[in-house]
């Protein structure tokens, strides 16, 4: 591979890890649910882009047909959750916890997580450090297509296997669903 | 990048992802902090497999199909999340949903009622 076709390749790495880091961080202090579906959308083509720059750009064609599908359920869901308004109090003002106990309450709420993840993650740094060995970026790349998917699971058949199970999962799931729903619809017409 | 760096921002990816479950009270920012979790883990896969000699064709087929079984089940929760909530229901499921949450009396024993 060419230096420039290199150089391009870490650029788009870097671009595309700033924007999944920035726009995770920004998901949580966005109070708008719109916005955070904006940003959801954001983190997937971030996601995807990543495993193209990975050479696994199959990826992005086959799971990005499932992602659309909960995109879109999770979308009209959030529309209609964000009509009524989010962090309305559903008590009357008098009733509720003084304002200044509200706010240590979030304080506390958040300040705790960051002690934890960052005890986690000083954690992991710690065993992790040394582990890897000097790499210059350099590596045979090997870019997966169709084929050989289809030829790994046309032979090997516990992936089969997994499939069925999942699929059957899936299933199962989802019927129990769609029968709830239906008894639910039901018994609401014969009222 | 090297595969340290790479994992390093796989690591802060999911511990953005942990922060996010325990800070966020509504139901779609829990699901994105999953989605954040499940980025991370396919950076370290998709890392891996560029940085490994064999088993490169297994861990992007293992990715694939467990990609795919994650979202149809995420399909799964939200249809029935959406065909199930009524009016007055919407405002409990947008009000709380975070995983523990820490007020005063938790931990003063006081008591709220």
């Amino acid at each position: 591979m060419s230096i420039e076709s290199q150089k391009i390749i870490e650029t788009m790495q870097y671009i595309s890890f700033a924007s999944l880091v920035i726009s995770g961080i920004a998901v949580f202090f966005i109070p708008n649910l719109k916005r955070k579906i904006v940003l959801l959308f954001l983190l997937f083509v971030s996601t995807m882009m990543i495993s193209y720059v990975f050479y696994s750009g199959i990826l992005i064609f086959i799971v990005s047909l499932s992602f659309i599908f909960v995109f879109a359920l999770l979308h009209l869901l959030t529309v209609q959750l964000s009509h009524y308004g989010r962090g309305s109090p559903l008590l009357p003002s008098d009733a509720g916890p003084p304002h200044s106990r509200i706010i240590t309450a979030r304080i506390i709420n958040i300040i705790i997580p960051i002690l934890l993840c960052t005890g986690l993650g000083y954690l992991i740094y710690k065993l992790i450090g040394g582990y890897f060995p000097a790499d210059d970026g350099v590596h045979e790349i090997f870019i997966i297509g169709m084929e050989e998917i289809s030829g790994i699971i046309f032979t090997r058949y516990n992936i089969i296997i997994f499939l069925l199970v999942a699929a059957a999962l899936i299933s199962f799931i989802w019927f129990t669903v769609i029968l709830m729903t239906g008894r639910k619809n039901k018994g609401e017409y014969n009222k | 990048m090297s595969s340290e760096l790479v994992f390093y921002i796989a690591m802060v990816l999911f511990l953005i992802s942990v922060f996010g479950l325990f800070v966020s009270a509504d139901i779609v920012s829990v699901f994105i902090a999953y989605q954040l979790m499940t980025a991370a883990a396919i950076i370290n896969f998709l890392n891996f497999s560029v940085y490994m000699e064999t088993g490169q064709l297994w861990i992007k087929v293992f990715l694939i199909i467990g990609l795919l079984t994650i979202y149809l089940l995420a399909f799964v929760v939200f249809f029935y999340i959406y065909s199930n909530t009524e009016t007055l229901e919407r405002k409990t499921i947008i009000k709380d949903h975070r995983l523990f949450r820490l007020e005063k009396s938790d931990w003063w024993g006081e008591d709220n009622i």
